[in-house]
């Protein structure tokens, strides 16, 4: 249920605040240019099923927010680089493109004047003992682009900044073609192991208006389940690797890689590219490989038992894991957490419940959730939702019916927002067609807010345990930074 | 006899990089994987000596002595090793030498990774240091608890043939409790699981690997042999003082023979323990490491007051 709600600068923080303390809970914050008589800065907020959309008109000076409420701070600062939108009260300096060149998503012609390099804000630690450590943005394994800078006294860290801005690649830009015009190849592309669930939240805005057969719907799903299999086997073998728990390790890759097959020959992709399109889907799955998939699933099942069994047995990893990287329930609420980091922490939320998105509204589904915030937390609550999805895609294979699986969607003019549970969390895609045309398109990946999460979960822990810490939150770089 | 002597530290010294390819194997093979061949850290060695180098323009002298000075003291502590014969290449000095060999490898590794400038070759170093101070009591008290217990000086050779010639009557909680810890110190030493993570890609959890970070081609090559050698000389000591029953003390063919297919097959056991250890066990938090290396030390400890009071 998405209404929309109108106010002027000065009724915007008012509007905000009693939304937010409404339980309202702040999802995505976007500019729409140019600034003037079109232009407007809006703030979408989600309660349950209840999604609210409040904007007010700009002329370039927007309403600063993040000192009521604080999960505001990334979206401000973001609006500020992208768009050149002026705060009243300033934002934080932390950037997100750190090759300054002009704001990208301005309408106007780019004015190179406008070129600002901004310097690495230093951190603000300082003391006789303090070093400060510079790590990245080049790693020593084949992970993506980020700096960060401890500050650190002996091994205990005490400041963390991370740097991110490296995979800037205009995405939300690139977005600004005619409504028809089917995007699903770039959506696909902003986070490559997100591409199931991007395209899922891409392709509901662009059938706002249209009726999607069921067949597809379920398609969809199972293979927004498949993705979630793949992405927790991969994190909770990371944890291992990262531990140098070998066997496990190892089995846990081998597990990957059989979904990774599983769905090569469901959709002809390992990783389901090329199959969720604005209307339906791309490819049926035939009901021979529907069979083949019943028994893949029963074996993952157990094996997967063997490796969790192995882990949790383990008291060498339980030393590890447990008391690691804390992120307390107050401060997952405070960013705003989303998706299984925010479930570790007490936040019993889920997209997949609250919102009867695609079929969802006819599976059953159990909440995985945990109290302690730790890595330990984080990794079971994976595990947890592993064996979730994997019920799930039996759900799904045995309700599939014969049917027609693609027709034509274009949006109509307006607002159109959808909000999908991504194997990070809770993904946010909106956008304002005009003239037939995407005038804005935005992009909130769930890594967007859970970055803050680690920032707060990493002081107090000694530095080699910051590699397990990133891990356990698993945050896309590429999907942060469009 | 010089020929024998000079035999087996070409042999130590040649095996090295296969108890390293060994160890790997039997890990690949724990890990259901088929892993590289055994002769791959040759193949490894082989191409690192064929690379141009990189060097920090932050580096003196001694960044290029370091590798040298590692190699060195890992190819005298070959030569004074014991491995099937007793008689050795280099009997000077004995015990104490042989501890403050591996303290002096230590210490120029430690350099070296303090060389290079960058923030993880220093965090290494401070990290190696802590550690180093935990390990070397507890190596200098095992070996020492050895040379009480044969009563033979403090030579390797001489402690290896009287615990041999000792046969059975050897046994005894001293030479079991000084063996465990010998073991421990030996994973903690050569940079293993639960110590350190020999094949992390992870710059901040690092240990040893942090240390050669800033080195390449051939002085790299020299770095990563050296530590190969620490650590088959690690196995063969703890296979010639700790279990030396087989050795040669004659030198005689036929005993040379038998000492030799024993010491390979004490080798491949104590290479079968660390993949199983290092199957088994997850690396520990760093602040716990130092409580494993107090065990070790407890351990020695024991063994050493037990021989006054059993």
């Amino acid at each position: 249920m998405i209404s929309q709600v109108r106010t002027d600068r000065e009724g915007f923080r008012a509007s905000a605040i009693d939304l937010d303390s409404d339980g309202y809970r702040l999802m995505d914050m976007f500019t729409e240019e140019p600034f003037g008589d079109a232009g407007a800065v809006s703030a979408l907020f989600r309660r349950g099923d209840d999604v609210v959309r409040l904007w007010y008109p700009t002329d370039g000076r927007g309403v600063t927010l993040s000192r009521d409420i604080p999960c505001a701070s990334p979206f401000e600062r973001r609006m500020a680089e992208m768009s050149g939108i002026t705060f009243d009260m300033g934002t934080d300096p932390i950037v997100y493109r750190r090759r300054g060149d002009g704001h990208p998503l301005q309408k106007t012609p780019y004015d190179r004047s406008t070129e600002v390099r901004i310097p690495l804000k230093p951190n603000s630690t300082v003391g006789d003992d303090v070093f400060e450590i510079p790590v990245g943005p080049v790693h020593a394994g084949i992970i993506e682009p980020g700096h960060f800078r401890f500050s650190v006294a002996g091994e205990p860290v005490i400041e963390l900044n991370p740097s991110l801005g490296y995979t800037h690649r205009g995405i939300e830009k690139l977005m600004e073609v005619p409504a028809g015009r089917d995007m699903s190849r770039l959506v696909e592309r902003i986070s490559g192991d997100t591409c199931v669930a991007n395209c899922i939240a891409y392709a509901e805005i662009m059938e706002s208006d249209t009726r999607i057969p069921r067949r597809a719907r379920i398609i969809r799903v199972l293979m927004a389940e498949m993705e979630r299999l793949y992405n927790h086997i991969g994190a909770v073998t990371g944890i291992c690797t990262d531990t140098a728990f070998n066997v496990p390790s190892a089995m846990g890759s081998g597990i990957q890689e059989r979904v990774f097959r599983m769905n090569m020959s469901l959709t002809r992709h390992r990783q389901l590219m090329n199959c969720v399109v604005p209307g339906g889907v791309r490819r049926d799955i035939p009901d021979s490989r529907l069979r083949e998939l019943d028994d893949f699933l029963i074996r993952l099942k157990f094996d997967l038992m063997d490796l969790t069994d192995r882990m949790m047995d383990s008291p060498a990893l339980q030393d590890r894991l447990e008391g690691t990287g804390v992120l307390t329930n107050a401060k997952a609420v405070g960013i705003g957490a989303v998706g299984p980091i925010a479930r570790a922490s007490g936040v019993r939320s889920d997209v997949r419940r609250e919102l009867d998105y695609e079929c969802y509204g006819d599976l059953g589904l159990n909440l995985c959730s945990d109290d302690r915030g730790d890595v330990n937390a984080r990794t079971m609550v994976r595990i947890g939702e592993i064996y979730e999805s994997i019920n799930l895609v039996h759900q799904c294979a045995e309700m599939l019916e014969p049917g027609e699986t693609r027709v034509r969607a274009v949006p109509s003019d307006g607002f159109h927002c959808s909000v999908v549970e991504a194997p990070r969390g809770e993904l946010v895609h909106s956008a304002v067609v005009r003239d037939g045309r995407v005038w804005r398109y935005s992009v909130r990946d769930p890594s967007f807010v859970n970055w803050f999460g680690m920032c707060h979960a990493v002081p107090g822990n000694v530095v080699p345990d910051f590699p397990l810490i990133n891990k356990s939150f698993g945050l896309s770089y590429a999907g942060n930074d469009l | 006899m010089i020929v024998v002597e000079v035999l087996q530290a070409v042999l130590l010294i040649a095996l090295a990089p296969l108890m390293s390819g060994i160890v790997s194997k039997l890990k690949a093979g724990m890990q259901n994987r088929p892993g590289a061949g055994v002769l791959q850290p040759y193949r490894d060695l082989y191409k690192l000596c064929r690379k141009g180098r990189a060097v920090s323009g932050s580096c003196s002298w001694i960044f290029h002595a370091v590798p040298v000075v590692c190699m060195a003291s890992m190819l005298i502590l070959a030569a004074m090793t014991p491995f099937v014969y007793t008689g050795v290449l280099a009997p000077y000095g004995g015990l104490v030498t042989v501890v403050y060999m591996f303290t002096m490898y230590r210490f120029a590794m430690v350099l070296g990774g303090l060389e290079g400038g960058s923030t993880f070759g220093g965090m290494g170093s401070s990290r190696e240091m802590m550690m180093s101070v935990l390990i070397e009591p507890a190596l200098l008290l095992g070996i020492a608890t050895l040379a009480v217990l044969s009563g033979a000086g403090t030579d390797m050779g001489d402690i290896s043939e009287a615990i041999a010639t000792m046969g059975v009557a050897a046994v005894g909680p001293a030479l079991i409790l000084a063996a465990c810890s010998f073991m421990i110190t030996l994973l903690a030493e050569n940079a293993r699981i639960p110590f350190d993570n020999p094949t992390t890609h992870l710059e901040l959890t690092m240990v040893h690997e942090a240390m050669i970070l800033e080195y390449s081609g051939k002085e790299l090559a020299m770095m990563e042999y050296s530590s190969m050698l620490r650590m088959t000389v690690f196995m063969a000591m703890l296979g010639s003082l700790f279990l030396p029953w087989g050795i040669s003390c004659t030198g005689e063919p036929v005993s040379l023979v038998v000492s030799l297919v024993l010491a390979l097959a004490k080798m491949l056991v104590i290479a079968f323990a660390m993949a199983l250890v290092e199957s088994v066990l997850c690396k520990s938090r760093l602040f716990k490491v130092p409580n494993l290396l107090t065990v070790s030390f407890a351990l020695s400890l024991i063994a050493m007051i037990s021989l006054y009071i059993l």
